[in-house]
């Protein structure tokens, strides 16, 4: 039987299925996921301070490198997917080229968060960001496509707010980011391919990938974290400036309050140099543990690497210029670790 | 009085042909098999209809292996398409479960 009804129907689902026309070519994914994974993993170790000791050149020649990457990339992509759809007898619908043109602002807006960031600080922030927007790109396509892509999307614009918001240490940061892209599309790729699910089942699959590309995150961090007490005695720290203790296994040293722990200040700018090395002279004002050779400690709470602290730091600059005095500059550095 | 329906557009195949590339914009004879789900006789015949009524219009691209049809809605055939769509709700049963009182009469038993 064939009603008014029905003819209607079938003219949605017609609609629907044309207005959802645009699919990811399965190398998309892969190109993408692993450029920038790749790109999280070795920046920082091809463009390292050692490498790099100034740092306008390393910035230009990171950024520089960056951009290379991922404009091959986009090349690659493009090319690769019109060969595809030609030879399939396909073409590229009207939307997807502009959707492109979308993902390919986003894929700039991140290179141009990234310079800032390097100029003007806030790196803490760039993954979180640059997750939300490989998010935002995600979930437009899904729009378009697949409702698996809107979810996984919708799910990393969640994981990339939850990396703002915590800031865990940088290399939690990267880790995160890298399994999302270089695990995480090419396994969406999957999500994405076959016949069409049911809304709940979509959504089911997105949880279980999200679910998967931060297993091995959360793996990496158990597997790296400091153990919760060290393995050998606690030596005193006179006992460990006089070399009269008995070293046994990751033996650590307790520095009591009032400990002077002089701080090397290292300062470069365009106006100002220091004059031979400067040492502050600093006191402990609570005691800490430390393992020599790592970078392990503790205040009051858990064992922490160094970089698991959150730095709360503020600076003001203030500056005189008085006739028996002459020109001083005054910088205040306020820096807290947070337990 | 309701407006009679388009005969070229009421056609099963023919009608989700015309829902599928006002939606799409243009598609190339493999998308729109693949879309309907129907032999290549079956759409070359109904494509054959639409596109000499000036509903669907033609273009050809020429890519590295061979030249490609793409098909689109003609304005004729979008005006035509939204005409149908219109006439197909009027004939909907009213909220409370009643037909319109000329019945259905896309109802074929």
């Amino acid at each position: 039987m064939t009603t008014s009804t029905e003819q209607i129907q079938a003219i949605h689902a017609m609609l629907d299925a044309g207005h959802r026309g645009i699919r990811l070519e399965r190398h998309t994914f892969w190109i993408w996921g692993l450029t920038g994974a790749f790109l999280i993993l070795s920046v920082p170790q091809i463009f390292s301070h050692a490498r790099f000791a100034d740092g306008g050149d390393r910035i230009l020649y990171q950024n520089l490198f960056i951009a290379v990457c991922l404009l091959a990339a986009g090349i690659l992509d493009w090319h690769w997917t019109r060969r595809i759809r030609e030879r399939k007898g396909e073409t590229l619908p009207f939307v997807q080229r502009q959707i492109t043109r979308v993902w390919w602002l986003l894929i700039g807006l991140i290179v141009a968060i990234n310079i800032g960031m390097n100029l003007y600080g806030g790196g803490y922030l760039f993954f979180g960001v640059a997750l939300v927007l490989v998010g935002i790109a995600l979930y437009v396509h899904g729009l378009f496509s697949r409702q698996a892509l809107s979810w996984g999307g919708g799910l990393l614009i969640v994981v990339g707010l939850a990396l703002a918001a915590a800031s865990p240490p940088i290399r939690i940061q990267e880790w995160t980011t890298a399994s999302a892209l270089g695990l995480g599309l090419p396994i969406l790729s999957l999500l994405v391919q076959g016949e069409r699910r049911s809304p709940l089942k979509e959504f089911g699959l997105s949880l279980a990938w999200i679910a998967l590309v931060l297993l091995p995150v959360a793996t990496a961090v158990a597997l790296t974290r400091p153990s919760a007490k060290a393995e050998g005695a606690v030596i005193d720290y006179r006992d460990y400036l006089q070399q009269s203790y008995t070293m046994t296994g990751n033996s650590a040293v307790r520095l009591p309050a009032g400990t002077r722990i002089p701080l090397r200040l290292e300062m470069e700018g365009d106006t100002l140099v220091p004059e031979g090395e400067v040492m502050i002279p600093m006191r402990l004002l609570r005691p800490a543990t430390v393992i020599p050779g790592e970078d392990r400690l503790r205040f009051d709470g858990p064992w922490r690497r160094l970089e698991e602290f959150r730095l709360h730091g503020g600076l003001a600059v203030a500056g005189d210029l008085l006739p028996g005095d002459g020109a001083r500059l005054r910088l205040h550095l306020t820096l807290n670790f947070g337990d | 009085m309701t407006t009679p329906l388009d005969p070229l557009l009421h056609q099963p195949v023919r009608t989700r042909l015309a829902a599928f590339l006002a939606a799409r914009g243009e598609a190339t004879f493999t998308e729109l098999k693949e879309a309907l789900e129907v032999t290549d006789g079956n759409l070359e015949a109904h494509l054959k209809k639409l596109v000499g009524a000036g509903y669907i219009g033609t273009r050809k691209t020429r890519g590295r292996r061979r030249p490609q049809t793409i098909y689109s809605l003609s304005p004729q055939g979008r005006d035509a398409f939204a005409a149908y769509v219109e006439t197909l709700h009027a004939l909907l049963p009213d909220p409370d479960g009643e037909t319109s009182p000329a019945g259905d009469p896309l109802s074929t038993r």
